[in-house]
């Protein structure tokens, strides 16, 4: 059963990432519903789940994107790897550790301009323009989902 | 539990860098491949499959269909221009008084100075010596030649040119001389004339009828050491741009 709420859930963050995310564009920032949901599984879940949801939604994210195919995968699972090694370090049910959360989708951010853009230069006016807003926006996000994980775990 | 984890994270860890070598070394792209496998997007994937192919035909037969419009396109504005041409001669014959002959010029003198005209009309056509020549605007010149079957047309752009004109406001009388550039001769200090005016033949001497349209005044200016004005015309058409001329039968 688990299985199958994370199997639909990863296709939903899947379909929503590349379909919808045109249409919930804010300027230049976009919705990244596949990193707040590997994010809230390794904390809030499973680790193991999330690494498999990772690699899984990474693999199928590449289908997509002109990238080598197992670059998702593994900046996924390295991510939830990452996740997990901190995750003693900091209180995960406090609002504070939202700033990791906002971290995480900064760096994912800069690994997909890095993997996606040609011209180095451009890198630095996407992060400003685009990456920080973007994981302000999803932060703000995430600052409601911890709102129900919280409300539910009382 | 923590070993499991980290089990697993290896074993992912190196699935994904061999699927980044396999695709690196290969010719064919897996996510290529997997795109066109599991693409959620039926739709797209089946019209992929369907008229990729037939793209490449498609665009070479619009580019074709293309290169035959735009030379009909071509073909369409040259023959409504000359249409548009010969409505405005026939136009201009029945609205003139006098029986005038069309005559297309077939050559033109290339240098600039004592510009002339050879038209395919001659003695056979009515045309005479000393015939006036218009144009659709203004005075063209005079007939100077005229063979069986050819003439030679003086345009006014010439030295040997002289038009006696006179000015439609004032009736200020002059001759119209081209020396490089059009200027009216012998016309006295006080001789009202201004720029903008418009000139006429006069009908003085018997080779232009009164009131062919010649040009206009551009600018009036007082010599010093004479007792003329310095005058300059403008014609009505620019003769090395014509190509219809009408001659007027005496």
């Amino acid at each position: 059963m688990k299985i199958l709420i994370l199997f639909i859930l990863s296709l939903c963050s899947l379909f929503i990432s590349l379909n919808t995310g045109k249409i919930l564009l804010l300027g230049n920032i976009s919705f990244k519903p596949v990193i707040l949901l590997i994010y809230f599984i390794t904390l809030y879940w499973n680790s193991i789940y999330a690494i498999f949801t990772g690699f899984f939604i990474g693999f199928l994210y590449e289908i997509y994107l002109p990238v080598f195919t197992g670059t998702y995968p593994l900046i996924f699972t390295s991510l939830v790897f990452g996740l997990k090694v901190i995750e003693k370090k900091i209180f995960k049910f406090r609002y504070n550790s939202l700033i990791l959360l906002f971290c995480v989708i900064l760096l994912v951010g800069v690994l997909q301009v890095l993997i996606e853009v040609d011209k180095i230069g451009s890198v630095f006016y996407i992060i400003l323009t685009q990456l920080i807003p973007e994981s302000i926006f999803n932060t703000a996000v995430g600052f409601i989902i911890l709102f129900f994980i919280k409300r539910y775990n009382r | 539990m923590k070993k499991k984890f980290l089990r697993i994270y290896l074993i992912l860890f190196f699935v994904s860098l061999f699927l980044i070598l396999i695709d690196g070394f290969s010719d064919i792209k897996l996510g290529n491949k997997c795109y066109d496998l599991f693409s959620f997007n039926f739709c797209k994937f089946f019209s992929r499959v369907s008229s990729g192919n037939d793209l490449e035909e498609e665009n070479k037969q619009l580019l074709k269909k293309m290169a035959a419009l735009s030379y009909k396109k071509q073909m369409f504005d040259q023959l409504r221009k000359e249409n548009q041409e010969l409505k405005k001669i026939l136009e201009f014959r029945f609205n003139y008084p006098k029986f005038i002959v069309p005559a297309e010029i077939t050559r033109k003198t290339p240098e600039e100075v004592n510009l002339s005209y050879r038209i395919g009309k001659g003695i056979s056509d009515g045309i005479e010596k000393n015939a006036p020549v218009i144009s659709f605007n203004g005075l063209v010149g005079k007939v100077l030649k005229v063979n069986k079957n050819t003439s030679v047309i003086q345009t006014l752009k010439n030295y040997n040119s002289a038009v006696s004109i006179r000015d439609t406001r004032s009736k200020e009388q002059g001759i119209l001389k081209w020396n490089k550039k059009f200027f009216i001769e012998g016309m006295p200090q006080y001789a009202d004339i201004k720029k903008g005016d418009t000139i006429v033949t006069s009908g003085v001497g018997s080779v232009f009828p009164r009131g062919l349209p010649v040009g206009v005044v551009t600018s009036v200016e007082k010599q010093t050491n004479d007792y003329s004005l310095d005058t300059e015309v403008v014609p009505f058409d620019d003769f090395d741009k014509i190509d219809v001329i009408f001659i007027i039968k005496k």
